[in-house]
Order: C-alpha cells, then structure tokens, then sequence
C-alpha cells in the first residue's frame, strides 16, 4: 500500500511542479502588464526593495571600491613626481582661475545691485551618497544610491560628480534614490553652450554620447564648446558643466558627457528645490499684490 | 548525514543562496564602466547549472519570490526577470536527459544559444514595454560577458554542488 502510495506521489509532485510554473508564468505576464499602469503601490514597492537591498549592495562594493583605490594609490606612488609636477601646473592654473572669478564675483555683485536683482543663493545642500547598485536590467541607464529621503533626497534633484552632472533623481526610498543617468534614452535636459549662449535639449540615446535637440535656426556654437544646464523649467540649478560638444555632422550634435564614468563611486545630490512653475505660485503672488494694493489705497485715501 | 537534520535542510537552501547571491552580483555596479555598459548575466548562468543538476531544489516559487525581488531592485519591468527565471527552470528541466549527455563543448554551446535566446527576448520585451527599440549592441554585449562567465559560474557551482545531499531528480522529468 505505501508502495503504491510514493510510486504515485512522484507523478503527482511533477504535476503540481508544472501547475505551479504555468499560475506562476501567468502572475508574471499579468505583473507586467500590471506594471506597465505605474501603479503607486509598485512604485512603493520599489522603493522599499531599494531601501532593503541597498545596505547589502553597498557592502558587496566595498571590496571592489577599496581594491580600485589600493590600485590608485599603488599608481599614484610609482608616478609620484610626474603627479607632482602635474599638480603643481594645476595649482598655478587655478590660482589663476581664482583671482579671475573672484573679479567677477565682485562685479557680478555689483552689476546685480545696480539693476536690483536679489543675490544668488549661494551653496545648495548637498547629500553625498554612495553609488551601491546598477539597476534598470540593462536597458534603462539608472543607478542606485544609498541616499534617500531620510537624508533629504527628493525627485527631480541633480546628481553631480566633481567634474559635473551625471543624472537626476528619479525615485526616492527612505535610505536610496535611483539617479537617471544623462545618456539614457528618457533623459531630457535643457542646457545652453556656455561660449554662444545657444539653447538646446539634451537628449540621452542609451549609448555614450548624448545629443542636443531643438537647436536654434543658426546656432554659433563650435566643436570644444562647454554645455552647462540652463535651468529652464525650473528642474534643475543653472550652471551645472555637462559636457563638450565632440562631433557635429549632418544635422547632429554628440556631446561629450564631463562626468568620470570610471570612477564613479559617489555622487553628490544637490538638494536644491525645484523651482516652482508660475501656476502654482501665482494666486499666492496676487493676493499678497492685491494685499498691498489694498493697503497703501487705503493709506493714501482721505479720510 | 542524515536527513531531516538542519544542516541538511540549510544545504538544500544553497542553491537558492547561491542564485540570491548571483542577482545581488548582478545589480552591483560595474567598475570602471561606461553607462551603456552590460555585465553578464551570472543570475542565468547559475540557474541553468542548477537546473540541470539539481532542479528538484529550485522550486518555482522560491524562484519566482527571487525575481520578482529583482525587478523590485532594479526598479524596472516588474514581472520580466520572474518570466525568464521560470522558463529557463522549465527549458532546462524538459531537456535535462539531452543536455546531460552533451559534451562540455556542446553543453556550452547549447548555454550560448540560451543566452543569445534569452537576450533576444529581453530586449524584444524591454522594447515593447518602452514603445521603442533599443540599441541592440549593449545586449549582444551582454551574452557574450555571460557565455564567457559560463565556465567560471559552472566551475564554482560545482563545488558547492558537492555540499549537497544526493536527491532523486523528481522536478518534471
């Protein structure tokens, strides 16, 4: 009788192994359809698997960032005097760019009094966080930090390199946020050439380079011009470098992104909020004007 | 040994850890890597190993549980890695008698042509979910990283694989 009874059990585990995969490929395809809606509670969910898996990812990147610094620091002693004398024409070059923006500061403040123009915030908080996870499957080009509200983190904020913009937040847990690289394909970043003062879109098409769009009837740019962020729309700082203008040919325009790719272990979000559109800020504003109004009508009128 | 102690259920959890571990790889970040770059996809990999070899202890829902974690991870198409993990687990299971009777040369071939099917179908599917085609170069990248990692993957697997305890092979075969 128990004989019978395992030599049926084995059938039967294999039909409820394969009953199980078939529910199971379904819930997938129903999940992925599902999440094609943009429902809040996935979003959610992701968020909180960021949040969870972020501490163990940033602990698998420990070994690889201390064995890359090991290997700078190994390189950096062999090439010690080149590196010196390299260092010291930097310094020299920079003194130089110090004293320069120094001058223009001066008159930057001065120009800005003259015609009445508030003064210009000056140091956006920073978060500094780690970069702990390359997610997005391949396709889309996201990291993930180990930065997230918790620490003042919001959606739309820029993520920076020392050299420059490398992305913008694009979902915020509580310890994580995911960073939209510049060259995704998603990427839209309004930006002007620093030397033309041509305003553009920078658009990311998945691969290394990122395009400008939208580009004036007769631009004056030139290959090696500088691209900054324009701060249109309000999304992000003005002035962030995003990259050099490295080819022009029939009609398209390859930027040079100036963030270091291979060396990107951390980043800084800048925590500046985004500057509110003037729908929002509109009633506010014309009632505080009708206030005023109202307030030196009825000191002005005889009583 | 014996069965039913813990420390032989805990080795029927390796193959399991052993795949956790492999999608953690996966979503670390690359070093000294462009953004468009791709790394291999040791996730697969290691699956197709374990499902030749021991595919009674990859049961499907844990394997489900594990890509649906992934997707959640990486934030991207929920429901694709959970699709692909199942239907690798079943491709393999149905073929196990053939591919263990292959050559390595061939067995290495026959993962290959998986890979290059699966990437293929990922990024069919990534396409269709953006409502555009992406550039196809990262992917096919991608296959070649994990059919190179193939052998170390099998190589490592391997010796875990002799931690285990010996089961009858009852997964769909």
């Amino acid at each position: 009788m128990s004989r019978r009874l395992s030599r049926l059990a084995v059938p039967f585990k294999v039909l409820v192994d394969r009953m199980t995969m078939a529910v199971l490929l379904v819930a997938s395809l129903l999940l992925l359809v599902v999440g094609k809606v943009d429902l809040k509670l996935i979003d959610m969910a992701s968020n909180h698997a960021g949040d969870l898996a972020a501490p163990v990812l940033g602990m698998m990147a420990m070994p690889v960032h201390a064995a890359r610094g090991l290997a700078e620091t190994v390189g950096g002693m062999l090439a010690l005097q080149e590196e010196n004398e390299r260092l010291r024409m930097q310094v020299d070059r920079l003194l130089a760019w110090q004293a320069e923006a120094a001058r223009l500061d001066v008159q930057n403040r001065a120009l800005r009094r003259i015609v009445d123009m508030p003064p210009i915030e000056r140091a956006i908080p920073v978060a500094t966080a780690s970069i702990v996870g390359d997610v997005g499957g391949g396709f889309i080009q996201t990291r993930l930090v180990d930065a997230g509200s918790s620490r003042g983190v919001m959606v739309g904020q820029a993520a920076v390199d020392a050299r420059g913009l490398v992305g913008r937040i694009v979902a915020v847990g509580q310890r994580s946020a995911r960073v939209l690289l510049i060259t995704d394909m998603s990427a839209k970043i309004p930006v002007f050439v620093d030397r033309s003062g041509d305003r553009a879109l920078l658009e990311g098409g998945n691969d290394r380079l990122p395009r400008l769009r939208f580009l004036p009837r007769d631009p004056r740019f030139a290959l090696g011009d500088r691209v900054i962020t324009s701060g249109e729309g309000g999304l992000l700082p003005a002035g962030i470098p995003v990259g050099v203008i490295s080819r022009m040919a029939s009609g398209e325009v390859d930027v040079t992104p100036v963030a270091d790719w291979e060396r990107l272990d951390v980043v800084q979000i800048l925590r500046a909020l985004p500057v509110e559109p003037p729908e929002a800020a509109l009633p506010v504003q014309a009632a505080s004007i009708e206030a005023t109004s109202a307030t030196r009508l009825a000191a002005e009128l005889p009583r | 040994m014996t069965t039913g102690t813990t420390e032989h259920r805990l080795r029927q959890f390796l193959p399991t850890l052993s795949l956790a571990l492999a999608a953690l790889v996966d979503l670390a970040p690359i070093p000294d890597a462009a953004p468009a770059s791709r790394g291999p996809d040791i996730l697969i990999a290691a699956l197709f190993f374990w499902s030749l070899h021991r595919a009674e202890l990859v049961a499907p829902i844990p394997l489900f549980a594990l890509g649906l974690a992934t997707d959640f991870v990486a934030g991207s198409m929920i429901g694709l890695t959970p699709a692909l993990l199942l239907l690798t687990r079943e491709a393999v299971v149905r073929q196990h008698k053939l591919l263990l009777a292959m050559s390595w040369p061939v067995l290495t071939a026959s993962f290959a042509s998986y890979a290059a099917a699966l990437g293929f179908l990922r990024w069919v599917m990534a396409s269709l979910m953006a409502g555009r085609w992406y550039h196809p170069i990262p992917a096919v990248l991608g296959v070649l990283l994990t059919v190179l990692a193939w052998p170390f993957v099998v190589l490592l697997l391997m010796r875990l694989q002799t931690a285990l305890p010996r089961m009858r092979h009852a997964a769909g075969s």
